[in-house]
């Protein structure tokens, strides 16, 4: 199972207009790693998920997924192991129903009906919401909407997760929920967020990005204790990293 | 502007409800195009002056939407427009055609009048037949349906995206019509200017939001097929279906129930 990585060396991309909004970037992910992309507004996280999804291609260097470069030939079997969580869930939910939406993608891998059945309860139950099966997607509250985002890109077996902003327009249970469930995901997955305490939960290892630039690349614990990078970031250090750093200095002053 | 979250929600009803009969699961979507299609013909093969025998068909149709629980309501609803339309067409027959069809007594009805209303009760017959199949069917396997029938799958693909597209056009609609609301304070005129906003605004965002759902089909695999739940194999209730629908239409077209009339006048 060691072929779940990603190298990327080198990227760029500019958008038709002139903005740059991927520059000279490099990195390697190993398999089963939970990584956080992290940066402003902007900064480029969202094209950089794009270029990995072989949605957009990279003008310049190369994208590496488990020993396939990333060209628009293999772009559809690197589409199959790599699955990417849109930030709008109502952007990514187009068809009429649940069982429907999360059928659409094994279906298009030329699955048999039997199969299909089957990867569609196995990924309503890996999100818990056996009971949303026939419901009506645009009848879905927020929370239930990215659970089936979710298990609609689960159903087609992906070897790696991208997501865009999952906890964004969540309410505290459902976004502590699905911390739990990316939580007990086996996958290699990128996380591209502005929700500190959620990499601070579910992801040792963070990437920085700012204006397209890869400028941290190493432990979230490390990024979060930096105040000054997270300044740049345009980033807050989270409420838990806060209490960390107190803890640990009042353990410095009770020494003394 | 106000009625788009009415719109919005009525759709999403008939999404819902496309078996608020419970006929979604238990006519397969071909029979009932089918059938429907054999319907309209037999209607519109009578003269446009037939009105005697067009009478059988709206309550035929009256009589399925009783056993199907749809709403009466619903359809005049939705059908409120496209009858205007039919209004329209229909208005100028008893101005053009004034020569005299029938004669009780003194009181004369002209054959312009006669098609006038024939047309009037064809046009509700065929909205009715329509919406009723889009209702107890659901849009989906009514298009799949039609990709069965042979229709080519790329006339099938597109109209599944223009439904889709309606609907994210009404929302982007209905977010910036709040949002100039919003901001209106009680000014309720929507002067040209702003419509001229509303409108390419309308188109940016939509298009925006339609690129964004392409991208996530062709992230899971969309490659110009959309593929559902083909569950359309024929079973022996969809023959009895079809059956009694085709016996039916015989009843109506060649017996002609209400066909002594027809003789009286």
């Amino acid at each position: 199972m060691s072929h779940h990585y990603i190298k990327a060396e080198n990227l760029d991309y500019t958008y038709y207009g002139g903005t740059k909004a991927i520059e000279d970037i490099s990195f390697y992910i190993g398999h089963g790693e939970k990584v956080a992309l992290v940066g402003a507004n902007g900064a480029g996280k969202s094209t950089l998920l794009l270029l990995l999804n072989a949605l957009l291609f990279t003008q310049r260097g190369s994208i590496d997924i488990g020993n396939t470069i990333i060209t628009e030939k293999t772009a559809s079997y690197i589409r199959r192991k790599v699955g990417f969580i849109f930030q709008n869930s109502d952007n990514q939910l187009f068809m009429p129903t649940v069982d429907e939406e999360i059928a659409f993608g094994p279906r298009n891998m030329g699955l048999p009906n039997d199969e299909v059945e089957k990867r569609v309860d196995m990924a309503l139950e890996a999100v818990k919401c056996q009971d949303l099966k026939y419901s009506v997607t645009s009848h879905l509250s927020g929370g239930q909407k990215r659970s089936i985002a979710i298990a609609a890109v689960l159903a087609m077996d992906p070897e790696i997760l991208l997501m865009d902003e999952p906890s964004s327009n969540l309410d505290p249970y459902s976004r502590r929920l699905l911390i739990e469930r990316i939580k007990s995901f086996s996958h290699t997955c990128i996380i591209a967020t502005h929700d500190l305490e959620m990499v601070w939960e579910l992801c040792p290892r963070s990437i920085a990005i700012s204006e397209g630039k890869i400028i941290y690349d190493g432990p979230s614990k490390s990024l979060f204790y930096d105040k000054e990078l997270l300044k740049e970031c345009r980033l807050e250090q989270p409420y838990l990293a806060q209490i960390e750093q107190m803890k640990e200095s009042e353990k410095i002053r009770n020494c003394n | 502007m106000k009625n788009l979250e009415i719109i919005i929600s009525e759709i999403r009803s008939v999404e819902t409800n496309a078996g608020i009969t419970g006929t979604k699961t238990s006519v397969n979507p071909c029979g009932s195009i089918l059938i429907s299609i054999i319907f309209l013909v037999s209607m519109l093969t009578f003269s446009i002056y037939d009105i005697v025998n067009t009478i059988p068909y709206v309550i035929t149709l009256l009589i399925v939407l009783i056993i199907t629980s749809i709403p009466f309501s619903l359809i005049l609803r939705k059908s409120k427009y496209l009858l205007l339309f039919v209004l329209f067409i229909a208005i100028f027959n008893p101005i053009i055609d004034r020569n005299t069809a029938i004669e009780i007594g003194s009181f004369k009805i002209s054959y312009g009048w006669l098609s006038f209303f024939t047309i009037l009760l064809r046009g509700f017959v065929s909205i009715t037949t329509a919406l009723i199949l889009v209702i107890s069917t659901g849009f989906i396997p009514l298009c799949k349906a039609l990709e069965k029938l042979r229709l080519p799958n790329i006339l099938v693909t597109q109209l599944l995206f223009v439904y889709r597209y309606i609907i994210v056009l009404l929302e982007e609609a209905s977010q910036i019509s709040n949002a100039i609301k919003s901001r209106g304070y009680g000014n309720k005129k929507f002067t040209i200017k702003l419509y001229a906003i509303f409108i390419a605004q309308l188109i940016i965002k939509t298009y925006t939001r339609a690129e964004m759902i392409n991208m996530s089909m062709i992230s899971r695999g969309f490659d110009g097929e959309i593929r559902t739940r083909s569950d359309m194999k024929w079973k022996r209730r969809d023959t009895f279906f079809c059956i009694i629908a085709i016996v039916i239409i015989f009843i109506l077209r060649i017996v002609k129930p209400f066909g002594y009339i027809d003789k009286l006048l």
